[in-house]
């Protein structure tokens, strides 16, 4: 099945990835959902880490085939064949477009476009200063994924967090006092680290965040907006 | 549609490229009709791409042998009791062989392929029964619209290299790389677990890691 609405994400060269313990718990499916969709969307655009997931992934299959086997009884290969002659199901049918939702110029990568799709989100909603935000729903405990745009040369009034905090960029770019990020990049903002960021000029930023605490804001404008802007 | 955490492999590059009849340590648990026998040793890849290019039962039946009993054995460890570790197993099963014709052994080697259908389905049920909105396809079986490299002769060196290397680490690094594989068990969950600190953890499987994939690397520091 071919992607019609794939991002250009060869032209990505990320230079800012997760570590490798992140990538072992994504690989081994013990990463909660909402950080599997983070890790996805850096995956995308990330041929380096694909090398290092599929690497690990290499690794449960060699671990698979020198498993203790557990007993198999016959009829479970018998019910295997009749579930064979029977129809498959239906097969999945083709992406569906987005209505109503602008797309970025790149297009929607394709774990998010699947979110957006299936919980058939519709509207971005306005925040101050010329903010866009998207939630997109997820079931996992305190974890929210927001999908942000920032117009260019602006940024999110300095704040910190509580808990850690992950954004993968999906256009654009931005900067903080750690450098400077750009698509497809991952970023991981530890507790109680305050940052200020700012859209690239001109492009602004489109990118993808987890958080699980609210931001602390540790100026007075971003106290006094806070309630309006809660994320 | 797709879900999240289904990784599609494009290039994954170690894994076993292993011969059935070439492994003594291969416990047949289920009856096969001796005429459903694959003539001669065959690889496991050749045998998906068998069930792949002519719906071969024999080669299925074979796959089946070696593969049911793993996969379910992996299943049940993750924290599937008795009967759904049978029936995802029969799940698994029943997607190698409607999948088996985008097996590519240039990029995976069979059981790297499985186990990664196997991982896929363990996190696809654990989620519906919190999620039941999102519905999850396969996205692994969807092949790299280019022509990758072959390198499936590399594969099988590596394959050698992670067997050799699995045999010979120390047995606390051998615990932990189980508890990550068979458990399913994230970091955090594993220190937890057995009362060590996150860091040391860490580096314990950073080194399993590195021995696996031929690397040494200089012991750190623990913690």
């Amino acid at each position: 099945m071919m992607d019609q609405t794939k991002p250009r994400v060869g032209a990505a060269k990320p230079s800012h990835h997760p570590g490798e313990e992140v990538l072992l718990d994504y690989a081994i499916g013990a990463s909660s959902p909402a950080e599997a969709l983070v890790i996805d969307l850096h995956l995308e655009f990330c041929a380096q880490c694909r090398r290092t997931v599929d690497d690990l992934l290499a690794v449960g299959g060699a671990l698979l085939d020198v498993m203790e086997p557990a007993f198999v009884s016959p009829q479970m290969f018998n019910k295997t064949l009749q579930a064979i002659g029977q129809n498959a199901p239906t097969s999945p049918t083709k992406p569906s477009p987005i209505p109503r939702v602008p797309t970025f110029a790149v297009g929607w990568p394709a774990p998010l476009r699947d979110r957006v799709t299936a919980n058939r989100l519709k509207q971005w909603r306005w925040l101050p200063a010329g903010f866009r935000a998207l939630r997109i729903p997820m079931s996992d405990g305190d974890a929210r994924i927001w999908v942000m745009k920032a117009p260019g040369g602006r940024g999110p009034f300095k704040h910190t967090h509580s808990r850690e905090e992950w954004t993968v960029v999906l256009q654009g770019g931005f900067t903080d006092e750690t450098g400077k990020y750009e698509m497809g990049d991952f970023v991981s903002a530890g507790r109680d680290e305050a940052h200020h960021t700012v859209a690239e000029p001109g492009e602004g930023c489109i990118c993808v965040l987890l958080v699980r605490a609210e931001p602390i804001y540790t100026t007075l404008p971003g106290k006094l907006l806070a309630p309006f802007v809660r994320i | 549609m797709r879900g999240t955490s289904h990784h599609v492999p494009r290039g994954l590059f170690l894994g076993s490229r292993s011969t059935i009849g070439a492994d003594s340590s291969i416990v047949v648990h289920v009856a096969v009709p001796p005429e459903t026998l694959p003539r001669g040793p065959s690889s496991l890849e050749d045998l998906i791409l068998a069930v792949g290019a002519r719906q071969d039962r024999a080669a299925f039946g074979a796959l089946f042998s070696h593969f049911a009993p793993r996969v379910k054995a992996y299943l049940a460890r993750t924290g599937s009791d008795q009967a759904t570790a049978d029936e995802l197993t029969q799940e698994v099963m029943l997607l190698v062989w409607r999948k088996a014709e985008r097996f590519d052994p240039r990029q995976a080697t069979a059981s790297t392929w499985i186990f990664t259908i196997a991982r896929n389905k363990r996190i696809d049920r654990f989620r519906r029964e919190r999620q039941a909105d999102i519905d999850f396809e396969d996205p692994i079986f969807i092949p790299e619209p280019e022509t990758p490299p072959d390198r499936s002769l590399e594969l099988a060196q590596q394959a050698r290299t992670i067997a050799a290397a699995v045999q010979a680490l120390p047995e606390e690094q051998a615990a932990l790389l189980k508890m990550a594989f068979y458990d399913g068990k994230s970091h955090s969950v594993i220190a937890a677990e057995i009362g060590l600190p996150l860091g040391t953890v860490k580096s314990r499987l950073r080194l399993a890691l590195g021995r696996l994939r031929g690397r040494i690397e200089p012991p750190e520091e623990d913690g």
